[in-house]
């Protein structure tokens, strides 16, 4: 297992909206999903992104994601989201962490799996949430890591619970597992301002940001004015504002605002290699 | 002892002693709940109240450095409340809004109070009482498609309603990593979307169900008429059993004298005689994302329902979409929906 990354990421490709839910239609969150059935799918895809200029796969550690990095011998570089955060977690009362890790298509290993109910003994939240990525994580089969993003409802339960010992734990481990440690959030304008108050620096926090102001807490002025002011990298999500932009225009506006990165998800993009190559090139990289 | 979260303290310290959280119930909407009260302005976080010694540790292991108790009249012993959000699991719903109750202080309650006729019964007499605070919080009423939807509505901007069509489909028998282990697709997705049928319609007076049994003893499809004064009937379609939908996905149609509207989760789309709001006359449509949706700090429906909740602790009426008498309803039609079900569709009335 390599750990490619140095710095954050100037350009990924997204494909946590396969799994995730996603700020688009339902339709086109059905018709991607359905382009993307087959794992040779994906694997084209990823390489594809690649040669355009991405420098990773920002994704979940999922079963499609899994038998599409099987189908590569070329390594490639994954952002993880971690831990896994499925939509049918809605089914327990518990809290995710509590409920025991997924098993099913989408779970790790037996032995990986144990481990994790061993670390969820431990009542604190950062010794969970590293059990659990712990147990997910080697499942996914990667053979090069670009970091790992903590996902943003455990990121902004430690956040609203004011977990500061959280943070540095989970960046510590973050860093010598994958390389570099990210949080993303739902909360951006919050977390930067907590991160700067507990003089925490992860290597990026993962966010939406867009020109229509869309998944922007509290609202539009003040996340503009956070990221401008940030001191940790920002990597964009959300480009495309829900669809209602196009995504050079979510992607030229995150840049000239601060960002230090982007993430075009799969929903967002027509054809990936052109329009990441675009991406690309209005960079000037 | 009052306990407070780690947050900054707001300026006017009165203010923030009127607003202290108690949270009976500490599963994921109970911790959504305390996420929200901590990070809003104003509001400070009591304590927990939980029997389940494990979710009281998560929680303090979560960072939240309140006192935790295994009952709330145990909690209240240790720490000043003003009010009390009510979201423990469906089976312990009823006692634990007795409870909330019970101690006098303004009560916000995550859903149904009671998953059963029998328990809204006990509970009605406190929950409508006209000097009480209650909020029942459903997330459907939150979603501004969905809201834009009822305004429209309400305003009668489509004329008499003549065809009305509703379905709700999520995929949650066949998850893979947790097949469900209580409760069926009346509990896990028609009921709240009966809340917002009748937030957007009023009351029904009447029911007719069917249901389907595919996978086990739990009922996975529903197929409902519901009447409604003056006439109309919706047609509602629920299932948890459908492929190939991770998140909900609810519809509603509405043909009517003067336009036509379809709403669903994800867009808008009307024809209307003349404009509503910023919807123009004739064929439009509008995406979620279009739709301003503010909110302070972002954890979902506990954000949307505490902020509209707060204002009625200082005086301002419960607002509609919180209505406790609404849900009250809502319970009764649900039994009524199980009742007609088990008789093979026979048609029950609802008291008016």
């Amino acid at each position: 297992m390599s750990r490619v990354a140095r710095e954050a990421p100037r350009l990924l490709l997204g494909a946590t909206s396969l799994e995730l839910p996603a700020r688009t239609t339902r339709d086109r969150a059905l018709e991607v999903a359905g382009r993307f059935r087959e794992p040779e799918s994906l694997a084209v895809t990823m390489i594809k992104a690649l040669d355009a200029g991405a420098e990773g796969v920002y994704a979940v550690p999922s079963s499609r994601m899994r038998a599409a990095l099987r189908e590569l011998r070329r390594p490639v570089p994954v952002l993880v989201r971690l831990p896994l955060t499925p939509a049918a977690d809605d089914l327990h009362y518990e809290h995710a962490l509590l409920a025991g890790p997924p098993g099913g298509e989408n779970g790790g290993a037996t032995l990986n799996a144990g481990l994790s109910r061993l670390g969820s003994l431990s009542g604190d939240l950062a010794a969970r949430i590293i059990a659990r990525c712990d147990g997910e994580a080697p499942a996914l089969g990667a053979r090069a890591w670009a970091g790992v993003a903590f996902a943003a409802p455990l990121t902004d339960l430690a956040l609203a619970a004011g977990h500061a010992r959280a943070f540095e734990r989970l960046v510590r481990h973050g860093r010598s597992r994958y390389g570099l440690a990210g949080f993303e959030t739902h909360n951006l304008v919050t977390l930067l301002a907590r991160l700067r108050e507990w003089g925490i620096a992860p290597d990026f926090v993962i966010a939406a940001f867009n020109p229509r102001g869309v998944g922007m807490p509290p609202d539009y002025d003040a996340v503009l004015e956070a990221v401008r002011a940030a001191a940790v990298p920002v990597i964009a999500t959300e480009l495309r504002a829900g669809g209602i932009v196009s995504l050079a225009e979510g992607a030229a506006f995150a840049r000239e605002h601060g960002a230090h990165g982007i993430v075009p998800e799969l929903v967002d993009l027509e054809d990936v290699a052109s329009e990441l190559a675009a991406l690309t090139s209005a960079a000037g990289r | 002892m009052t306990a407070t979260s780690s947050h900054e303290a707001p300026p006017d310290s009165d203010a923030r002693a009127a607003r202290r959280f108690a949270v009976l119930g500490l599963g994921r909407i109970g911790l959504g709940y305390a996420m929200s009260i901590a990070m809003q302005s104003g509001l400070s976080l009591a304590g927990f109240a939980e029997p389940r010694a494990p979710l009281r540790r998560f929680a303090q292991g979560a960072g939240f450095r309140v006192p935790a108790a295994a009952t709330l009249p145990r909690l209240l012993e240790m720490v000043e409340a003003d009010a009390i959000v009510v979201a423990a699991p469906a089976e312990e719903r009823v006692a634990a809004v007795e409870a909330a109750l019970a101690s006098g202080r303004a009560v916000l309650i995550d859903g149904l109070p009671s998953p059963h006729a029998e328990g809204a019964a006990r509970l009605a007499p406190a929950l409508v009482r006209r000097d009480a605070t209650v909020g029942c919080a459903f997330g459907l009423l939150f979603h501004p498609l969905f809201a834009r939807a009822r305004r429209l509505i309400a305003a009668g901007a489509l004329g008499p309603l003549r065809e009305l069509r509703a379905s709700v489909n999520v995929s949650r028998v066949f998850a893979p990593d947790a097949p469900p282990q209580r409760g069926d697709a009346i509990d896990f997705c028609l009921a709240e979307l009966l809340v917002l049928l009748d937030a957007m319609f009023g009351p029904a007076l009447a029911v007719g169900a069917t249901a389907n049994h595919l996978f086990g003893e739990r009922i996975d499809e529903v197929h409902a008429r519901l009447g409604l004064a003056g006439g109309a009937e919706v047609i509602v379609d629920a299932s948890w059993s459908v492929p190939g939908y991770p998140h909900a996905s609810i519809v509603i149609e509405v043909r009517a004298d003067r336009g036509a509207l379809l709403v669903s989760d994800d867009a808008l789309e009307a024809n209307l005689e003349a404009p509503f709001e910023s919807l123009p006359a004739g064929q439009s449509r509008r995406v979620l994302a279009e739709e301003p949706d503010p909110v302070a700090f972002e954890t979902g429906a506990p954000a949307r329902a505490l902020e509209a909740f707060v204002p009625a602790l200082r005086g301002a009426p419960v607002p509609d979409a919180l209505s406790a008498a609404r849900a009250l309803r809502v319970v009764a039609l649900v039994d009524a929906v199980r009742r007609s079900v088990a008789t093979g569709g026979a048609v029950r009335e609802l008291a008016r």
